[in-house]
């Protein structure tokens, strides 16, 4: 179902399952995507659908009680079939992670300096000095200034915007092909959070390597993505060039997230209800409860396989099916009112996506 | 303010410390009736003569006729110049007994002292990473047990076992073997045994609780992102700062057994010991040693507070050097 011939990152099926007190609780279920080199792409969702699991799964850096199923492959090897060592020696160098808040991300007994150095030191053999002129050079690169200096500091000494930029240089260190970011500007300010992006996106370019970004901010996504993952309570809606979903999104949980924009939606309140209890998934289509589209169909079996809407563009959605008309989302989308629902229920309501 | 100040600082905080409790020392020893005068007035009283000039007497011969201020900072020359006075009971100068019941006291208390800072860390880690396993909880049960049970009284259990019915040890420490022997080391192991439990419980429970804690930081995320090994994922970012708020527990058990139970275990394994030297100059009313073993006791808690301020400093890096 790949696009391509060899993708950087293919994941498949990739399923993650903790148990609890109160029974399985499958956090990402069966998922698929690809990532390819030098691309960044966007996993984007809601709070509490999965996206920082489906992150942490790839690498099996999930905390203890959580399982992972599926296969991920990375570079024509399967990350989740081979032995624990042998998938250390891919963390942190040749795919690495940068997460939500550097506040804690670091340890405060060690200089940061310290924390860059293990990071390069715990995969190559590399003398004291030279490890410590590589971290600099990556501390200066990614914008910290004095970094000589800061080299020698502890994490309590710097603000998060600097932290984060450490974890940056951190997980670079190693030259990875992949990075892997967790919503790493959710938790600075927001003049800090564009200067980031910006950064990110410069080292992209000049290390040449994918980024998969986890955010639930669409502004971001439409400034560096060049494709997005659409996740809804732990499966894939939608998946498609950054262009493709902006402008013809397909599931109506695209749309719903892409009138949610200020100034392109221009709705109050945002998709009405919340997510599916994870222990008790629904049957049928994940979103359903909350679609003002849903029909009788979408409330049984299980979650609609992706369907092909445009070349590279996928949703996981009944109504793209051949033999239905996918037209019923437009009409029901742009009637303005007099259908047998209630405005209050549907805020969507005569607001065009799509222009 | 820089390490340097800081250490200066801290350590000047001892001398002053010190000086109060050597202060209050020699007021209670001042407001309590010297024995040596007592005796000198019974030996008159039962030989005919008059008490009341004995007791003057021997006042006069150990200079306690002085004003109070003169023999206060007659005693602080003494105290700080190491003329800790004779004792009669032993019939040698107090710091020569006191440097002989030292040479007994460090023959255990450095293993259990190595023992307790280093086992109890480990094993107390090593339990968090297994929390709930069996191994956690054979560890929590070893470290309540040696926490509840009185030490002395284990002592003479182990004794009775070790030494009477295996006869593995000699019921009384034996101090003709020679220091480093295989002799010595099986006579003291169940000495530094007993004192082990009792230090390495709270040790164990607070480097478990603490532990669980950082086990599941952030931090341990990203040292896992980075490809760092479990082990080297617990030996640096769990352990160290685990250490920090452990060190206070390690030096507080430690002063605490060290100046309470191992007197008793020195009593109860016959160890001549400077616990068994204090006790001996309490029975028999050795002012001289009395207080000589008190000063001792207190430079060293006061040192070992000293150790545990500039441990926890080094240690963790937040901590500033200011306001203190």
């Amino acid at each position: 179902m790949t696009d391509d011939a060899s993708p950087l990152l293919a994941v498949e099926g990739l399923t993650t399952t903790f148990d609890t007190d109160d029974g399985q609780l499958v956090a990402v279920d069966g998922i698929e995507f690809t990532v390819e080199a030098g691309e960044t792409v966007c996993l984007v969702g809601e709070s509490g659908s999965g996206k920082t699991v489906a992150t942490e799964s790839i690498t099996r850096i999930v905390d203890s009680p959580g399982s992972v199923e599926g296969s991920v492959r990375f570079g024509g090897r399967d990350l989740l079939s081979m032995s624990e060592p042998e998938r250390r020696a891919i963390r942190g160098y040749e795919i690495a992670h940068v997460f939500q808040n550097p506040q804690d991300a670091l340890n405060h007994c060690y200089t940061v300096g310290w924390q860059v150095v293990e990071a390069l030191q715990v995969h190559e053999d590399v003398a004291d000095e030279t490890a410590r002129s590589r971290a600099i050079d990556l501390l200066d690169r990614v914008g910290l200034a004095n970094a000589s200096t800061l080299f020698d500091d502890y994490p309590h000494e710097l603000s998060g915007g600097q932290k984060q930029r450490v974890m940056i240089a951190m997980a670079l260190i190693g030259d990875p092909d992949l990075l892997i970011a967790d919503e790493p500007t959710t938790a600075l300010d927001v003049t800090v959070q564009a200067q980031i992006l910006r950064l990110l996106d410069d080292l992209r370019r000049e290390f040449d390597m994918g980024i998969l970004l986890v955010t639930h901010d669409l502004g971001v996504v439409a400034a560096v993505a060049d494709r997005v993952v659409v996740m809804y309570a732990g499966k894939v809606m939608e998946r498609g060039s950054v262009l493709d979903v902006f402008e013809r999104p397909a599931h109506p949980y695209t749309r719903g997230l892409l009138d949610c924009l200020p100034g392109v939606g221009g709705t109050e309140g945002g998709i009405p209800g919340t997510l599916p209890d994870p222990l008790d998934p629904p049957d049928g289509c994940r979103f359903a409860a909350r679609c003002a589209y849903a029909e009788d169909a979408c409330r049984t079996g299980e979650q609609p396989a992706e369907i092909k809407t445009d070349p590279g563009h996928h949703a996981s959605c009944i109504h793209y099916r051949p033999d239905r008309d996918e037209s019923v989302l437009e009409d029901a989308g742009r009637e303005p009112t007099g259908s047998d629902r209630g405005a209050d229920e549907l805020p969507n309501d005569g607001v065009s996506t799509d222009d | 303010m820089g390490f340097g100040t800081y250490v200066t600082a801290r350590v000047m905080w001892a001398a002053v410390v010190s000086f109060i409790i050597v202060t209050i020392t020699f007021l209670l020893l001042a407001a309590a009736p010297n024995p040596d005068v007592q005796r000198a007035a019974t030996q008159a009283a039962l030989q005919g003569g008059d008490p009341a000039a004995a007791a003057e007497r021997a006042r006069e011969l150990r200079g306690l006729n002085e004003p109070l201020h003169v023999r206060y900072l007659d005693y602080l020359r003494s105290v700080y110049t190491l003329d800790w006075g004779w004792a009669d009971s032993r019939s040698q100068p107090v710091t020569t007994a006191l440097a002989e019941g030292l040479y007994y006291t460090a023959q255990y208390s450095v293993p259990w002292t190595i023992l307790t800072i280093l086992l109890g860390p480990l094993v107390g880690v090593y339990s968090a990473a297994n929390m709930y396993s069996w191994k956690d909880h054979l560890a929590t049960g070893f470290a309540f047990f040696g926490y509840a049970i009185p030490n002395f009284f284990f002592g003479i259990i182990l004794l009775l076992i070790f030494g009477v019915w295996l006869d593995v040890i000699p019921v009384v420490y034996d101090t003709s073997v020679p220091v480093f022997s295989v002799a010595n080391a099986v006579q003291l192991s169940i000495p530094v045994f007993v004192l082990v439990t009792g230090s390495i419980g709270a040790v164990m429970r607070v480097s478990r609780n603490e532990s669980a804690e950082f086990q599941h930081a952030a931090f341990m995320k990203t040292a896992k992102a980075k490809g760092v090994s479990p082990l080297r994922a617990y030996a640096y970012h769990v352990m160290r700062p685990t250490l920090v708020p452990l060190s206070t527990t390690i030096v507080g058990q430690l002063l605490a057994l060290f100046l309470g139970s191992s007197l008793l275990v020195e009593k109860v394994f016959g160890i001549p010991g400077l616990g068994r030297v204090t006790y001996n100059a309490l029975i028999a009313q050795d002012t001289n040693l009395v207080l000589g073993a008190t000063l001792a006791f207190t430079f060293i808690a006061v040192f070992g507070n000293l150790i545990e301020d500039l441990v926890f400093t080094v240690l963790d890096p937040r901590i500033s050097y200011d306001d203190r």
